[in-house]
């Protein structure tokens, strides 16, 4: 029993990845042929998107504003400390910002998503859809995963701007800097390298938000604790996703030269 | 429309199951099952929990497929359509779930316009609303009609989900366990519906139950689901008389 | 029904909001590479460009102007800089102008500063080549160092051995030791301190002469009253000989630099060219000129009207009929 315990969890493992696998591969499929549910996704995108607005808008201007202070001491000693603006700029944009918005938008929207498909499924709502000639992997999951998908950057530009307003007064709580300059060193430093791949791998962290909180949801079964658990689970699988993501995306960059 | 010349073609079985098989994994739950239904007959099967009758009516509408074994509903194999044909089939069919399942982010409106706009049902915005009215006043809750399902009681919200059901006008209606979990009173004014509405639109139904109160009322034929296998079939009274202890460990 | 269009507009604002800031983001970053403005290239040859690479900053006179789009490896000791220069600066750049690499503060980004040439040029056209000044590097810096430490190695060594042969010289030490040059020395100061004196008297006497001819007593009656300034006035009329003849060298000189001026003007390489064909002091003393010709005509101006004033008509009019006859 004991030497196969082992071997089983792999099983599970491999079967699991298979079964997401698959699960993101009829993404494609069903989301590319019509019929086009577009009032839903609208309706997704407003509560995927706009109400995580409050939530991210908070962190993102709490994050600017400590690696404002944080950073300042140190650059202080090394006696440069008209660079906070250019550091926190490079730390926001290009990692920060991305990583920590994502990491709210899966602990909000991953949960949400996994816990309203696990209900649904659980209470026969999925089945209550496809009986009423609703396509529900396209009425639910297509549409949550396009409006996680595409909101997730908007809201990561939305936070990247706050928290460098954050950043800007935290560079004022010491010293006086114009809003003039601070805008002109921030820029002054970032490059499309920059900002391009950072830009982009907010898609790719909104989909896998969206897909593993669609897949935990979609797949729940046992009932009222079945759909704790896929809440749950959602969060901290999308969470690892988010991590494995932005190393995937460093790698990549750093080969295609874009560093 | 040719589904309509089928149904006057063929014999009165509205639905016809030959040699059903479905299993989980290692657990058969249909084998080799047989069962007919007539036109204007209201059949109530009878089994144990998890003897496997809910994936019977779930098979009739396509939401799970046998892995043998034909059903014939009005005359058409549901197991070979294609996903348009299953979706006409499925506006004359009406399933009521055993949890409801109604939508929890939208209201009760919301609920019952669900299946004719996602049937592509043409009707005017004024239809929609006198038929949203009706379903509701058939099942007496016209007041609910902008509340959310959470506001509403059990027992609303299992004659919500029946109003939900009705509002395609369908001719076959797929009854799953209409009364677990309600009170003794609740669950016979569930039943009392379920009669109205059989002698005012001439449905045909399945009905899951292990209700007796409920299956002695609404059933004109009783099949008892046993190992997988239609056991025997007979009316109430009939079953009732049975010494066979497999029937008689239902009535007693 | 309401809800849904406000839900809709909100959405809609989020979503603008959004695209508008990356908009900006790429804005800023697009103008910051002159992507945005029209620009021209212009390049540069290197040996060496210390990590310089595309992207990196270009400064005319210490203004950023450009950015370097491709840095080229020609052959093994030639790199081209090929930079993208705003349009704006096209006519300010000349041919000659100078081009370095060097660093944006203390550890900041590299940069290619382009200086102008103090001596005119043309202005540069599309693609042309700058001239580039190697910038003192710390390989090279470390190379001059080591040269020099040798020499200083040398040196030292050398004055070491003199310093020995110097102990070990009886003349020198003779010398040192001798009692009698000292004394000698005192006598040579006194004598000096003497002469000094004397140059005071005579000053105080020349002082004196010069009191009288201002006081208005002639030169001639000078000379019958005292005969004993005959000496020193004769002695004054042959300085006088000797100044004038100095005079005349300096003017002599001064003819001489101003030919040698003249032909620093000719010269193109010279400074004087660069000097005088330098726009900025060109067109400073242009100004000036028309200042001065302003000021002439102002009181020309002023003196018409002085012509007409009632009172002096007069005056002015007798002038004339003088003039007439």
């Amino acid at each position: 029993m004991k030497p196969n315990k082992p071997a089983k969890q792999l099983q599970a493992f491999f079967d699991e990845a298979g079964r997401i696998a698959r699960f993101t591969a009829w993404y494609f499929r069903q989301a590319i042929r019509p019929r086009y549910e577009f009032r839903e996704l609208i309706r997704q995108c407003f509560i995927i998107g706009y109400q995580s607005l409050g939530l991210v808008v908070l962190t993102g201007f709490i994050m600017g504003l400590v690696l404002t202070m944080q950073l300042r001491p140190t650059l202080v000693d090394y006696g440069v400390e008209s660079q906070i603006p250019a550091m926190v700029a490079i730390a926001v944009v290009r990692e920060v910002g991305p990583v920590i918005t994502a990491l709210i938008f899966a602990g909000k929207i991953g949960s949400s998503i996994g816990a309203e498909l696990g209900s649904m499924r659980v209470t026969e709502q999925i089945d209550a859809m496809e009986v009423s000639g609703t396509n529900p992997y396209k009425y639910l999951v297509v549409t949550r995963v396009t409006a996680a998908t595409l909101m997730l950057p908007i809201l990561v530009l939305l936070s990247d701007t706050i928290s460098l307003y954050g950043a800007y007064l935290g560079v004022n709580i010491k010293t006086v800097t114009s809003a003039n300059l601070f805008i002109w060193q921030v820029f002054d430093v970032l490059d499309f390298t920059d900002l391009m791949p950072a830009f982009i791998k907010t898609f790719f962290f909104g989909f896998a938000v969206g897909m593993i909180g669609c897949y935990k949801g979609y797949n729940s079964t046992r009932g009222t604790e079945g759909v704790g658990r896929s809440a749950n689970s959602a969060v901290v699988l999308s969470s690892v996703m988010i991590f494995i993501i932005d190393l995937l995306v460093v790698q990549v960059t750093d080969i295609m030269g874009f560093n | 429309m040719d589904t309509r010349e089928n149904i006057a073609n063929t014999t009165d079985a509205v639905i016809s199951i030959r040699g059903v098989y479905k299993a989980f994994g290692s657990n058969k739950v249909l084998d080799d099952f047989n069962m007919n239904l007539q036109r204007g007959q209201s059949k109530v099967v009878l089994g144990r929990s998890g003897s496997g009758k809910s994936v019977l009516i779930k098979c009739i509408i396509g939401l799970l497929t046998p892995e043998a074994g034909t059903i014939n509903v009005f005359g058409q194999n549901v197991l070979n359509m294609s996903q348009e044909q299953l979706d006409v089939i499925r506006v004359k069919i009406g399933f009521l779930f055993q949890s409801n399942a109604l939508y929890d982010s939208m209201t009760v409106r919301e609920n019952l316009e669900f299946p004719m706009r996602r049937h592509s049902i043409k009707l005017s915005e004024k239809e929609a609303n006198e038929r949203v009215v009706e379903a509701l006043k058939n099942v007496g809750l016209e007041h609910t009609i902008d509340m959310m399902p959470s506001e509403l009681s059990g027992g609303m919200k299992k004659r919500i989900a029946l109003a939900r059901t009705l509002i395609l006008k369908p001719d076959i209606i797929l009854y799953d366990e209409p009364t677990t979990g309600l009170d003794p009173i609740t669950g016979r004014e569930i039943t009392t519906l379920i009669k109205e509405i059989q002698h005012k639109y001439q449905t045909s139904s399945i009905i899951i139950s292990h209700d007796m109160k409920c299956v002695k009322n609404t059933a004109d034929s009783i099949a008892l689901l046993l190992n997988g296998k239609c056991y025997t079939e007979g009316t109430y009274s009939e079953l009732a008389i049975s010494d066979d202890p497999n029937v008689k460990q239902f009535f007693e | 029904m309401a809800n849904k269009i406000a839900n809709n507009i909100k959405l809609g604002v989020f979503v603008i909001a959004g695209l508008l800031l990356l908009i900006f983001a790429l804005y800023m970053i697009g103008k910051k590479s002159n992507m945005f403005g029209s620009s021209f290239t212009l390049r540069a040859r290197f040996r060496n460009v210390d990590g310089l690479r595309a992207g990196n900053n270009v400064r005319y006179a210490g203004i950023e102007t450009g950015t370097v789009e491709k840095v080229l490896i020609l052959n093994d000791t030639t790199i081209e800089v090929v930079m993208s220069i705003d349009e704006k600066a096209r006519s300010y750049i000349r041919k000659n102008a100078q081009t370095t690499i060097g660093n944006e503060g203390l550890m900041g980004n590299k940069v290619v500063n382009i200086y102008p040439n103090p001596v005119q040029g043309e202005l540069v056209k599309e693609n042309d080549l700058l001239q580039t000044v190697q910038q003192a590097d710390i390989g090279n810096m470390i190379g001059t160092l080591t040269r020099t430490n040798d020499n200083a190695a040398i040196i030292a060594s050398e004055l070491v051995e003199t310093v020995k042969r110097i102990n070990s010289s009886p003349v020198l030490w003779r010398i040192l030791s001798d009692t009698t040059l000292p004394a000698n020395l005192s006598a040579t100061m006194a004598g000096v301190r003497s002469s000094a004196e004397h140059l005071n008297h005579s000053v105080a006497e020349l002082q004196v002469i010069v009191n009288d001819i201002h006081a208005g007593k002639g030169a001639a009656g000078l000379l019958l009253e005292d005969t004993a300034a005959r000496g020193t006035a004769s002695r004054a009329l042959n300085n006088i000989h000797n100044v004038t003849a100095e005079a005349n060298g300096l003017m002599q000189r001064l003819d001489s630099i101003a030919s040698i001026l003249q032909s620093g003007v000719g010269n193109k390489d010279g400074m004087l060219y660069g000097l005088l064909s330098d726009t900025s002091f060109t067109q400073r003393l242009s100004r000036s000129l028309n200042n001065v010709e302003n000021g002439t005509a102002a009181f020309n101006e002023d003196m018409e009207a002085l012509k007409h004033n009632f009172l002096l008509k007069g005056y002015f009019k007798k002038q004339a009929r003088k003039k007439a006859q």
